[in-house]
């Protein structure tokens, strides 16, 4: 039942950011939706299961943007490996303190991301930089909105009862 | 030995399934995206994400009709002025054609397209829009809005396609200026404006210039309208001049486009 609440979750952030994301993009930057997931995920099930998640999130992801298969798989294979490692081992008093490892997730995914689709589109040194600083800073404001969103109570029970570290 | 196996695998089973990921993701790159199963996948996913974005689009749409309404209006009737002072341009060229004896060209056809959503791909300029294979559409047609080259197209699927546009870094189209006929290659540079490249220094560029297309590249018609020469820089480009130019098109409010159906017919568009 959680495997599949938890591809309705990818799925349904893929589709967002994919289909919708023009919505709210700013000069074409959107905020990563499916990273945040997907930390929701290797919070909770560890980094091992977190790459398999990452990687056909990742593929999925690349499919629908209609773009060269890879990058996002390799992108979100590492980032749900580190999200594996620094969020499912640390019990956070607070949402908003794993916020910032999101974002540091979130920066990781867009370095490795973007690195790679610079190199195939030939992109500026300051374009490159630009897109991974604003990406991330703009996923981190989502994740700050939406973190907020989930109570104390909530948080506590999401941490202390379930989260399998390592697994 | 299978035993001795686990033992060895086991604690490092996390790093095992990372390596394996990256391989088969950096093996996915290199294959590229040209088997036929991928096609269709990517067809499916095309009409997907088509068929989701379409209803956001309309209610979108929705808010900026009263000001569509009146723009279109004053647009009407200054198409009507700039109709009947076409209508004389036009007899007074078929009488001059005649004269010197050019061969009647055909106009290319047009397929009315509206966009549906922006392209997702972080690292290009797309568009999704709603007409594919079934309305005729076939990769590498022109796209163009009333305002001038908008792109071309760059996969189909049935009723849906993605549009490459032309702020995209990797669109390349011959251009030229449509006053003084100098060739040139437009690219885009980003932010607002692209570059008109391959200029010599001697050669005659004003700010202020239609550019145009040239028609050199087989995939456009000659004469679809580009932008406007905004700036040269000439002082540090060498042998070259720099030469930046601004579409007039608006393309965050880009909303119908025109597909050329048969480019090549209508290799004159009129610009």
């Amino acid at each position: 039942m959680k495997y599949l609440f938890y591809l309705f979750l990818v799925g349904l952030a893929l589709l967002v950011q994919v289909a919708l994301g023009d919505l709210f993009a700013v000069r074409g930057i959107k905020p990563d939706l499916c990273i945040i997931a997907l930390c929701y995920i290797s919070m909770r099930e560890g980094r091992r299961r977190a790459v398999i998640w990452g990687f056909s999130a990742g593929l999925a992801e690349d499919l629908l943007n209609h773009a060269l298969l890879g990058p996002g798989a390799l992108a979100r294979s590492v980032a749900s490996f580190a999200a594996g490692t620094f969020l499912s081992e640390h019990a956070f008093h607070h949402s908003y303190e794993a916020s910032f490892r999101v974002m540091g997730i979130a920066l990781l995914n867009n370095v490795v991301l973007f690195a790679v689709l610079s190199v195939i589109e030939h992109w500026s040194p300051g374009v490159l930089w630009w897109r991974i600083l604003f990406s991330t800073l703009y996923t981190e404001l989502v994740t700050l909105i939406l973190f907020s969103l989930i109570s104390q109570e909530t948080w506590e029970k999401l941490y202390k009862e379930d989260s399998v570290p390592f697994v | 030995m299978p035993k001795n196996l686990k033992k060895i695998v086991a604690p490092r089973l996390d790093y095992l399934i990372l390596t394996l990921a990256v391989v088969a993701s950096v093996g996915l790159m290199f294959m590229g995206n040209h088997g036929s199963e991928l096609g269709a996948l990517h067809s499916i996913s095309l009409e997907l994400l088509g068929r989701m974005a379409q209803p956001v689009t309309a209610i979108r749409r929705l808010s900026d009709v009263y000001e569509e309404n009146s723009r279109l209006r004053y647009q009407n009737a200054m198409l009507q002025v700039r109709n009947c002072q076409l209508a004389e341009a036009h007899y007074e060229n078929q009488r001059l054609r005649a004269m010197v004896g050019f061969a009647e060209q055909t106009p290319a056809r047009l397929q009315p397209a509206r966009l549906v959503g922006a392209g997702s791909h972080p690292g290009m300029a797309t568009i999704l829009i709603d007409v594919g294979r079934l309305q005729g559409i076939q990769e590498n047609l022109p796209v163009m809005s009333a305002d001038g080259l908008v792109g071309k197209v760059l996969s189909v699927s049935s009723n849906h396609s993605i549009v490459q546009l032309l702020t995209d870094r990797n669109f390349r189209v011959a251009a030229l200026d449509q006053r003084s006929r100098v060739q040139g290659v437009f690219q885009w540079a980003g932010f607002d404006s692209g570059l008109l490249t391959g200029v010599f220094l001697s050669a005659d560029i004003k700010v202020g210039d239609w550019v145009v297309t040239s028609g050199q590249n087989s995939l456009f018609p000659t004469g679809l309208k580009i932008g406007v020469v905004s700036m040269i820089d000439d002082a540090h480009a060498g042998m070259f001049q720099k030469i930046y130019v601004k579409p007039r098109l608006d393309f965050s409010r880009l909303e119908e486009v025109f597909v050329m159906l048969d480019a090549n017919a209508g290799r004159q568009a009129g610009g």
